[in-house]
């Protein structure tokens, strides 16, 4: 039990450190934020749903909703649970200052009393960032079916909520209960199986299969827009049982993570704050502890180091720097932790589901689609990442680092090759007429997925002065100051983190036409053009630095005349 | 003989395969001066983490004052000064000061704050942020941090890294207070010269024991020099 005075002393404490965060906020600033994030909301909100249209897909009957849906939205639930026992045998969900782990948790005080609060928080935003848009989403489907927008929105946000608390609860019983990461995996596994078995059987009709899933009370939660019953209530009644053995056993989260975590945090909070998606992957990877296998998962061909002298692959690539960096691409890939192999396949599959279901059913699935694309994209480029962050590596060596760039996407591109299979086997067990379509279309598919989180990189890479000593207005680089106004400035911010998305969506366009002639001729046609666009981009990747010269020089020559001019 | 104040039985760090610290057993009476001494990746941070709390064994017990690891007791009893100093980025020095000696039930601490921020000459920069300070004075901050509150053991990691002459000298001082006060101290270095301080000398490699013995038997510069270990 916590003494009343250390008690007191951590109430100060917090209470300080909040009185100083809010003097230091510029409240004008935040309204302004609050105003046009509220604004671009609602206006996105209603033009997107004037505009999207088949969100529950064509011929879906009121029965067909209450029949499959609860196990259909079920799966959320357990994905939720799954992830969330994963997490917390990773050491989540909570993070919290370093300096908090060496001034609180090791002083005298309960633990509890310490850890209660970040919990709480952690549970808080995990509801309502999951409520919001599945509120959102709720008032899209009320477009389609029976029951108003306002009850579709709040059983979408309900539904969230529960998923959000499902997560963070799954989490802090992982972490605090010890669970080894293969047990977590195992239960989340058998939770999975069991309730898609229950979502197969309902969606099929098969008579004598199990329908009846762990979480289908939850997902009915998701319907209360059309029907509401009462047995549903017991799913929020588990979930809120196990939120809160999650709040009494906060005390029992492992110190030794906790530091781990705190560390990573805030430079997690930092790259998130400046929209910088390839750190923020990056630093998630380093929470939940994934680090490279010493082990490779398997040698000969890859074998480096001393050993590797006369291996099959020097001698089939030479000794040529794009064979040589292919290698080093390789090398990379056969020390994938397992978890990231797992999640590799995982969204390939997704990709695959999604997209076989955009066609025949839901363009919603299309945003699946998208963001199963852009992760493994994001995943996948690990080689060139790492070339972009470290430019005093690339300046050192005798290529022009367009050429590099390129070379580093060789590996990736054979990564992404196998995962477009593996979604293309996953839409094929989806539909099996879309099987030639599927398998015609689904590496370039990958590939351009791939696409924008290459493209972002290479942005992100700082131009050398060796390239450019100045900005095109001839200002020193080293001289420059940034004068854009806020505004400008966050649009530009904005635009630096969605297009790359927005150039990953190349990806899902085919499946618009495909959704129109589902044929294999038509894949073909949308494939090449695919490929001719990644194309360009290799060529500009590879010619950029080129081609900035060029144009540095041609307004180079502009102000010398003009200055000629007036002279 | 006192009491133990540390007492270790099988104490391992391992990571997958690798092992940090193989199985530890010693016992610390109160009031004993330890230097701890290794190479790089000899195991001496993790132990002194391991004793502090900051992470877990993978197997073996060790207790402070008799309390297992981690307990209120326990942290009660311990102050860790970590070779890499931790401050909140919006709290000044004095803050941290009050902030901890009262977290640790100490209630007139304003002098002895005073006291120490003499001691290791930043008493002019109390109200000022330590996340802005350099190495070293973010080093006497944290070391007046570490002694603003009471303890039965101190376990130190690294303190003389990027301490002025001033501040070293502060330092031994402060041990050697602590030290005729009736507290134990664990203090993990490359500076051999603190050896000579101390009654005992521990020494790791490859987180192993290689030596445990009275600070004049031992020979630290064949121990630190990777020489074969010398018997006790």
């Amino acid at each position: 039990m916590t003494a009343p005075q250390q008690r007191a002393a951590l109430r100060d404490l917090r209470r300080t450190r909040q009185r100083r965060r809010l003097g230091d906020t510029e409240w004008f600033d935040v309204a302004y934020r609050v105003y046009l994030f509220a604004l671009g909301g609602l206006i996105g909100i209603v033009l997107a749903s004037d505009a999207i249209g088949g969100v529950i897909g064509d011929d879906v009957t009121r029965n067909d909703l209450v029949t499959r849906g609860p196990s259909a939205a079920g799966l959320v639930i357990v994905i939720a649970c799954g992830l969330g026992l994963r997490s917390g045998a990773d050491g989540g969900p909570v993070s919290i200052e370093v300096a908090d782990v060496s001034h609180l948790l090791l002083a005298p005080v309960e633990r509890r009393d310490v850890l209660l609060r970040p919990v709480v928080q952690r549970l808080r935003s995990a509801m309502f960032s999951i409520a919001l848009p599945v509120g959102v989403l709720g008032q899209f489907v009320a477009r389609e079916v029976e029951g108003s927008r306002v009850a579709w929105a709040a059983a979408g946000a309900a539904f969230g909520a529960l998923t959000g608390a499902t997560f963070v609860a799954s989490a802090m019983l992982g972490h605090t209960l010890r669970l080894p990461r293969w047990t977590a995996t195992t239960i989340g596994a058998a939770l999975l199986g069991w309730q898609a078995v229950a979502v197969s059987a309902t969606w099929t009709d098969s008579a004598g299969s199990v329908r009846v899933g762990p979480a289908n009370l939850a997902g009915s939660i998701a319907l209360w827009g059309i029907r509401q019953r009462g047995v549903d209530v017991v799913a929020v009644v588990v979930v809120g049982a196990a939120v809160v053995l999650a709040l009494v056993l906060a005390g029992r989260l492992r110190i030794e993570p906790l530091v781990r975590r705190g560390r990573l945090v805030s430079q997690l909070r930092f790259a998130a704050t400046v929209q910088d998606l390839r750190t923020v992957v990056l630093l998630r990877r380093q929470l939940r502890a994934e680090t490279l296998r010493s082990t490779p998962w398997f040698s000969g061909w890859f074998t480096s180091g001393p050993s590797a002298a006369g291996s099959r692959l020097r001698s089939i690539g030479g000794s040529s720097t794009p064979m040589f960096v292919f290698r080093r691409g390789l090398r990379s890939l056969r020390r994938l932790p397992l978890a990231r192999v797992i999640r590799i396949t995982t969204l390939a599959v997704v990709a695959g589901v999604c997209a076989s279901l955009a066609v025949t059913a839901s363009l919603l699935l299309l945003v699946g689609l998208l963001a199963a694309l852009f992760l493994l994209g994001m995943e996948s480029i690990e080689p060139l990442s790492q070339e972009v962050d470290r430019p005093d590596v690339t300046d050192s060596v005798p290529i022009q680092r367009g050429h590099l760039f390129t070379y580093h996407l060789a590996a990736p591109a054979v990564l992404l090759a196998f995962a477009g299979l593996i979604g293309a086997a996953a839409a094929t067990a989806v539909e099996p007429s879309h099987a030639a379509a599927a398998y015609a279309i689904c590496i370039p598919i990958a590939w351009a997925g791939a696409l924008g989180p290459a493209v972002g990189a290479v942005l992100d890479a700082a131009t050398p002065i060796a390239v450019a000593d100045t900005t095109l207005l001839g200002t020193p680089r080293d001289a420059e100051v940034s004068f854009v106004p806020p505004e400008f400035a966050g649009f530009s911010n904005a635009f630096a983190t969605f297009m790359p998305v927005a150039i990953s969506a190349l990806g899902v366009l085919p499946l618009l036409a495909i959704r129109a002639d589902p044929t294999a001729a038509t894949a073909i046609r949308a494939a090449l053009g695919i490929v001719l666009v990644i194309a360009l981009a290799l060529v500009w990747i590879r010619r950029r630095d080129a081609w900035g010269v060029k144009i540095r020089a041609f307004f180079a020559a502009g102000r010398e005349q003009k200055a000629a001019a007036t002279s | 003989m006192s009491a133990s104040i540390v007492s270790t039985a099988g104490l391992t760090k391992s990571y997958g395969e690798a092992t940090a610290l193989a199985p530890l057993d010693i016992d610390v009476a109160s009031g004993q001066r330890i230097t701890l001494i290794g190479h790089n990746g000899s195991g001496k941070t993790t132990f002194i983490r391991m004793l502090a709390g900051m992470l877990e064994p993978s197997n073996g017990t060790a207790t402070i004052g008799g309390h297992a690891l981690g307990s209120i007791e326990a942290r009660s009893a311990l102050s860790y000064l970590a070779d890499e100093p931790v401050f909140y980025d919006d709290l000044s020095v004095w803050e941290h000061l009050e902030f901890i000696a009262r977290l640790h039930g100490t209630d007139a601490w304003e002098q002895h704050a005073i006291d120490l921020l003499d001691a290791v000459g930043i008493v002019d920069r109390a109200d000022d942020l330590p996340m802005t300070f350099s190495r070293g004075l973010k080093q006497k901050a944290a070391i007046a941090m570490a002694f603003v509150r009471p303890f039965e053991i101190m376990v130190v990691d690294e303190p003389f890294v990027g301490l002025d002459r001033t501040g070293r000298a502060a330092l031994l001082d402060l041990f050697r207070s602590a030290h005729a006060d009736g507290a134990a101290l664990i203090v993990a270095t490359h500076e051999l010269s603190s050896v000579a301080d101390s009654e005992r000398v521990i020494a790791l490699s490859g987180g192993e024991l290689t030596f445990d013995g009275a600070a004049a038997d031992a020979d630290v510069h064949a121990l630190t020099e990777g020489l074969p270990p010398v018997e006790n």
